[in-house]
């Protein structure tokens, strides 16, 4: 709803309105009741009713213009359509009523009922506003009100055109219509000459009619989106009317279905304008309604074909038996009836791709592109990261990204694997299961208004898009595995590093201070200066010892010699010995394969070193467990926390090694709830 | 190590003023006592990479006059190309264990505290090695290359002199014949002799 509507709204008293709405629709509704009335007592006149089936024709156009009205009245009350609803069913009801009345009065009762023929002439001269709000009503529609000058003028030349016939028709007073042609007609006080006027009034109500027709048609034609399927829907009850008129009388031809039938599909046909109204304004959103239009088209194009075809083969058969058999009729039927069942298949496929390429051609278009590019991926002629590209162009929007949810991590992939981003204001529509979506679509919100093309379109690509999901997948793989190597790599230098500078600023530094001062004391023998022969070999053997536990403790970071030679339990029994935070070790084990042991001793000892440098941690327990199949290691503290898995190389090192075991670790670091760290490995002992 | 090569320098009679553990405390103590030659390790705490050589520079940069000695643990032509060419005076660059050749070593420290230059015999061969064969460092004959890898090294010519058992004469000789055939300019600057040598060989 526009904003000057809905600020009518405000400034009107909701009760007031209410009331209204439904206080209007009411009366009119009420009219059917004095109509029932006279036409049961004038049933025994032929000329007094116009027979069962226009009476039901009749009441079910009252009643639908007039419920739908004041339905429509009271959901939006801005909106000019719903009161016009309600005042062409009570046009039509008083039109029905003073009809009837006119006739019972002057027929029935000789004249004595007061006003007969008044009402008579009154109710005869109502038929032009019928018009007249039709064409107000199309110009109206579906905003409310004519929000164009070409569409005001209409209105205001319907309004005109209505008033001008119905007042002058009153005035000039000729004789009243069959079956009242020997009255003349009440309150006639201009001379014939103002018949022009009339005549004048009429080509204006067809003027405005057609104009309206004309220009809801170039409305449709040009209209997008919301507007466009409103519009389609108004254009599907208002054609239904003439169509099904039509049908019924084609029907009514060829097999007579009594006027009780022609009275129900003529009065369905009727309900449908006002209902299709109602439906465009209230709820375009909850119905396809091109797919509707669709279906409706499709199956009468069917039905005509089918029947036609069926008349055609049991005449044809008919003469064709007849040379050879007395009655010939049940057999041409039973075959025309095989033969148009087996066609039937076939020719709704083929009437369906017609209908569709004729009158949904975006949809068409759309999907056949898809289809095509389908055809030419499985060929081996595309590779399937286009398909983004072919959605962006059969959907028309160049902003379209397709996107893939990755497995591990939360951002979104394209179909290259780079990191997928839509256009600010995009919408998402998802492509499989909602739960383990095959891809989504990141598009302009506007493809949401045509869910049937979006839908075609998406169900075409689904193998595609799984096929370019799957590819990205691979890649995805393969780069996780490329990193990992390239971070193996890394950390095997970063450990060479490590070990040059332990050497160098451990024992190679001790040794070389060592040699210098065995230089010095020779130099100053050499001069005849005194050396203190004890106390330079003390304090050579000391240099010499300490240089020996570097080397020792460099070799054993390196590779730790009880790991080779006791196995884990024993070699995590000796790192626990060696950290100075009490540790309870828990390793009852086999001996395991070399590597698994070193993988899960590192881990042991990248974790306890780091608790023993950042988590200031009062205990901690080293646990190493294996039930035959799986090597499951952890070391927890009950330290500060906090530690972050990603920052550390050591861990994220041991992460890849974990990983090239076939093996997993992980690190749960709540700051103030400690930290641990623990890693499962496949192993068959 | 420290403690070793301060009772060599002591030994020789030579003033040690302090020694220190970090690149902070070195800087504070040339400031403070402004000594004639600092020896710096380039690899100090806290990074353990080339702290040294940074406060060298630094040092460099506010005392002209200070002789600077870096002791490095690997051979980098780099580092001793850029600092040598910032400020030749009184700069030397050597191999932590060319220490243990006490001799040698005493030599470079004097000549560096004097203002001369003292690269490391591994420098000078490496940009020798690079250059070989495809220039005219092929021209000369062996015992000219000999002498040039020495003049890099920051030697006078009374140190080659000493070395090679050489008169002055044939030195002078010699030293011509080279700068010619590299086309260097002769300039009795020591400083700038072993500059000039050092570019064309780093070049």
């Amino acid at each position: 709803m526009n904003a000057r509507a809905a600020t009518a709204e405000l400034e009107w008293k909701p009760w007031l309105v209410r009331a209204a709405a439904i206080g209007s629709g009411s009366a009119v509704v009420l009219l059917i009741v004095p109509i029932a009335w006279l036409t049961i007592l004038g049933r025994d006149d032929g000329r007094i009713g116009d027979g069962p089936l226009f009476n039901a024709i009749g009441a079910i156009g009252i009643l639908s213009t007039a419920g739908v009205g004041s339905f429509l009245a009271l959901r939006r009350p801005a909106n000019a359509v719903g009161w016009l609803l309600i005042a062409l069913g009570l046009v039509w009801g008083l039109g029905g009523l003073g009809d009837l009345y006119g006739r019972y009065g002057l027929l029935a009762r000789d004249g004595d009922l007061p006003g007969a023929l008044e009402a008579a002439t009154l109710a005869q001269n109502t038929w032009p506003w019928l018009f007249a709000l039709l064409a107000l009503i199309v110009v109206s529609f579906p905003e409310g009100r004519p929000v164009s000058r070409g569409r005001r003028r209409i209105a205001v030349a319907a309004a005109a055109a209505g008033l001008l016939t119905c007042a002058s028709g009153i005035a000039v007073g000729d004789d009243l219509d069959p079956p009242l042609e020997d009255y003349s007609a009440a309150f006639a006080f201009l001379g014939g000459a103002w018949q022009a006027a009339v005549f004048v009034g009429v080509c204006g109500l067809l003027a405005a009619v057609i104009a309206a027709s004309v220009d809801i048609v170039r409305r449709l034609r040009r209209a997008r989106g919301v507007e466009r399927r409103q519009l389609t829907a108004f254009a599907y009850g208002a054609l239904l009317v003439p169509a099904s008129i039509s049908f019924c009388f084609i029907l009514n031809a060829v097999v007579d279905i009594g006027d009780l039938g022609v009275g129900l599909l003529l009065g369905g046909a009727i309900v449908l304008l006002p209902a299709a109204t109602a439906v465009a304004i209230l709820r375009y959103r909850l119905y396809a309604i091109d797919r509707i239009v669709n279906r409706t088209v499709v199956y009468g194009v069917l039905t005509a074909l089918l029947g036609a075809a069926f008349l055609l083969l049991v005449v044809s058969l008919t003469r064709l038996f007849a040379t050879v058999q007395d009655d010939p009729s049940p057999l041409a039927t039973a075959l025309a009836t095989v033969i148009v069942t087996a066609a039937f298949l076939p020719v709704r496929a083929r009437v369906q791709r017609a209908v569709d390429r004729r009158f949904a051609r975006r949809r068409f278009a759309a999907v056949s592109m898809v289809e095509q590019f389908a055809t030419r991926l499985r060929n081996d002629r595309e590779p399937p990261e286009r398909i983004g590209a072919v959605l962006a162009e059969a959907l028309r929007d160049p902003g379209l990204v397709v996107a893939f949810p990755r497995l591990r991590g939360a951002e979104l992939l394209d179909p290259y694997g780079a990191v997928a981003k839509g256009l600010p204001e995009c919408t998402t529509t998802i492509v499989g299961p909602a739960g383990e979506p095959t891809a989504l679509l990141l598009h302009d919100a506007v493809l949401d208004e045509d869910p049937d093309v979006l839908g075609a379109v998406t169900a075409a690509a689904r193998l595609p898009l799984e096929i370019a999901r799957l590819r990205v997948e691979v890649r995805g793989q393969l780069e996780d595995v490329r990193a990992s190597r390239a971070r193996i790599v890394a950390a095997q230098d970063a450990e060479r590093r490590r070990v040059e500078r332990d050497i160098h600023d451990g024992a190679q530094q001790r040794l070389v201070a060592l040699a210098l001062s065995l230089q010095v004391a020779r130099r100053r023998h050499e001069s005849g200066e005194g050396v203190d022969l004890g106390a330079l070999l003390d304090q050579t053997s000391a240099e010499l010892g300490a240089a020996v536990e570097d080397l020792r403790e460099l070799a054993r970071g390196v590779y730790p010699a009880v790991l080779r030679e006791d196995g884990l339990a024993e070699a995590l029994r000796a790192l626990a010995r060696r950290t100075p935070v009490p540790v309870t070790v828990a390793a009852d084990l086999p001996r395991l394969d070399a590597g698994l042991e070193a993988a899960a001793y590192f881990l042991a000892s990248e974790a306890v070193t780091n608790v023993v440098r950042h988590a200031a941690a009062s205990t901690l327990t080293i646990t190493a467990e294996h039930d035959g199949v799986r090597l499951y290691m952890s070391v927890i503290d009950d330290g500060i926390g906090g530690a972050d898995a990603s920052r550390g190389s050591g861990l994220a090192g041991l992460a890849d090694r974990f990983a090239a075991l076939g093996g997993s670790m992980r690190v749960v670091s709540e700051p103030g709830r400690g930290t641990s760290v623990s890693g499962e490995l496949p192993c068959e002992s | 190590m420290r403690e070793g090569l301060r009772s060599l320098l002591a030994g020789e009679g030579h003033d040690v003023v302090a020694q220190v553990g970090d690149a902070e405390a070195l800087r504070t103590a040339v400031r403070e006592l402004r000594p004639e030659l600092a020896i710096i390790d380039v690899r100090m705490p806290p990074t353990q990479t080339d702290e040294g050589a940074r406060a060298a520079v630094e040092l460099r940069a506010e005392q002209p006059d200070l002789a600077v000695l870096l002791l490095s643990q690997d051979v980098e032509t780099r580092v001793a190309l850029t600092l040598m060419e910032e400020q030749p005076r009184g700069f030397g660059y050597l191999l932590k264990d060319r220490v243990l050749a006490i001799d040698e070593f005493l030599d470079a420290v004097e000549r560096v505290g004097r203002g001369g230059s003292a690269i490391d015999p591994e420098v000078v061969l490496r940009l020798m090695d690079r250059r070989d064969g495809v220039n005219r460092l092929a021209e000369l004959t062996p015992r000219e290359r000999e002498l040039l890898g020495l003049i890099a090294e920051g030697h006078s010519n009374a140190s080659i002199g000493k070395r090679l058992f050489l008169s002055q004469k044939t030195i002078d000789t010699h030293i011509h014949s080279i700068l010619g055939k590299l086309g260097l300019p002769a300039t009795p600057d020591q400083n700038r002799r072993v500059l000039a040598v050092l570019a064309y060989l780093g070049a």
